[in-house]
């Protein structure tokens, strides 16, 4: 491998080692737009790190105002528009600060990572980092990481082209040393809300009776297991959640028992950059969900199949 | 704001056909004057044409936006004057465009970006899905965003897909096998 690759390998992952422990370890409050096709939004986003953990609030500055509170443990995501609220449990850490998850040497099978030029945005000097994908499973990123904090003040998400497919950009921010709460607190109580809260079932049930498993026969290469729970949807299903990682692109496989009563995605579905692909499996339906090309999320479900004890 | 005196705001900012009264109607308004700052800057900012220090101004335009809580969207990066036939009478707000993109069909955009991984047949037909359905999808998009890989590394960011999605406008099911099961 060329000097200068391995020189830009080295200087990334420092770099994406500062951003990821900023943005977990840092006490900001700002603005930042985000583009996705022709829909563009404004949002202010607040984040504290304290002795208990991460405490962070998105809002939407359009005139739904909806809001995600994030907590150890919990997120809540307040729906004025449906008058709901979503509650969904936190991916249990085992430490605090997370560790970094990314293993720059093996992802350099997969993606090409260039450190560019340092340029300005919201007013701060950032260092632009390219990632690049080396096959056409998954999306690229260029990211601007704050010189000085490691904070991520910017982000392009791109297709295998090099398109443009979503965007996120600070347009102002301020570090804070210490967050009020008042900042954290939602708008709204949600007393005349519904509540959908997704919990841990009864006991750590299988789905299958037989107690076989679900194989995944198609992935990227790279990809490997994350991750498999089972919880119990605000419809209280029982879903079996896989999740698939190259450590930098991510693919959930959400399984559940079909009933004819409950409707079900057959085909596919995008939602902002993360499409969906969804089919029945004999009784079962499978769900792909990522934020890769939608190619990719069918091709993981088509070859999502059981296999008995 | 009345929606057609944004939508000539915004044919005036893209310079496009605009009836001349816009002109006096931003001489005499203050609101109006703000309103065509930030229409102006939002565009700068997403076609780079953003200048760094002016952030001051930024602040105050974000500051003004969040009292209006009004989205925007510069329109030539949006195609909008066949949209706006489409919308007519609905407010120039990014949001609802994105919906009557849906409605009209116009998903097209980012489909034929896709890789040519050799799988079944994608066709680029929009459908609406049932509420039951979007429900279902939003739930799996909270579970995915908290147990992915990215959230990991960039914080809360990626949430911004479950908090800007307007009202009506959840997962888009596409293709001729598209079809959500009815309610």
């Amino acid at each position: 491998m060329p000097a200068a690759v391995l020189a830009d390998s080295a200087g990334v992952e420092a770099w994406l080692q500062k951003m990821h422990r900023s943005a977990h370890m840092s006490n900001y409050s700002g603005k930042f737009i985000y583009q996705q096709d022709s829909q563009l939004s404004l949002m202010k986003i607040v984040h504290a790190a304290t002795k208990d953990g991460e405490h962070e609030r998105l809002i939407s500055l359009d005139d739904v105002g909806r809001e995600v509170i994030r907590t150890k443990g919990s997120v809540t995501c307040i729906l004025p528009d449906s008058k709901s609220v979503v509650v969904e449990k936190g991916r249990p850490e085992q430490q605090f600060p997370p560790a970094f998850p990314m293993k720059i040497k093996n992802l350099q099978s997969h993606y090409t990572f260039l450190l560019k030029k340092q340029e300005m945005v919201a007013g701060r000097v950032a260092q632009k980092i390219v990632i690049s994908p080396k096959d056409q499973y998954r999306y690229g990123h260029s990211l601007w990481v704050d010189r000085e904090t490691g904070l991520l003040l910017k982000t392009h998400l791109l297709d295998e082209n090099g398109n443009l497919l979503e965007q996120f950009m600070f347009t102002e921010i301020e570090f804070m040393d210490v967050i009020p709460e008042k900042m954290l607190e939602p708008r709204i109580t949600g007393d005349a809300y519904t509540w959908h809260e997704a919990k841990k079932p009864d006991t750590d049930i299988n789905i299958e009776k037989d107690g076989g498993n679900w194989m995944v026969r198609m992935l990227p290469a790279g990809f490997r297991s994350d991750m498999k729970r089972h919880h119990k949807m605000p419809n209280q299903k029982v879903v079996q959640h896989l999740v698939f990682t190259d450590g930098l692109a991510s693919v959930s496989i959400f399984i559940e028992k079909h009933q004819a009563s409950m409707p079900n995605l057959v085909g596919a579905s995008s939602m902002g950059a993360v499409n969906a692909f969804g089919m029945l499996v004999d009784t079962h339906h499978i769900t792909a969900v990522g934020e890769v090309p939608r190619a990719t999320v069918q091709m993981i479900s088509e070859s999502v199949s059981y296999q008995p004890k | 704001m009345r929606d057609e005196i944004k939508e000539q705001l915004s044919a005036f900012v893209d310079n496009e056909a605009y009836d001349q009264g816009i002109i006096d109607e931003i001489k005499g308004n203050a609101d109006l004057r703000a309103t065509l700052t930030r229409y102006s800057i939002v565009g700068d900012v997403l076609n780079n044409r953003y200048e760094p220090g002016s952030h001051e101004l930024v602040s105050k335009v974000s500051a003004s936006l969040d009292e209006e809580a009004v989205l925007i969207a510069p329109r030539q990066w949006m195609q909008k004057p066949r949209l706006l036939k489409q919308t007519a009478g609905i407010a120039l707000a990014a949001t609802v465009a994105a919906v009557a993109i849906l409605v009209v069909g116009n998903f097209s955009a980012t489909t034929n970006t896709q890789p040519t991984v050799a799988v079944g047949p994608i066709t680029n037909k929009p459908i609406r899905m049932t509420s039951a359905v979007q429900r279902k999808l939003n739930g799996y998009l909270v579970s995915h965003t908290e147990y992915s890989a990215s959230s990991q590394m960039k914080g809360m960011l990626p949430y911004t897909r479950i908090a800007s999605f307007a009202p009506g406008q959840g997962p888009i099911a596409q293709g001729e096998s598209g079809v959500a099961l009815e309610e």
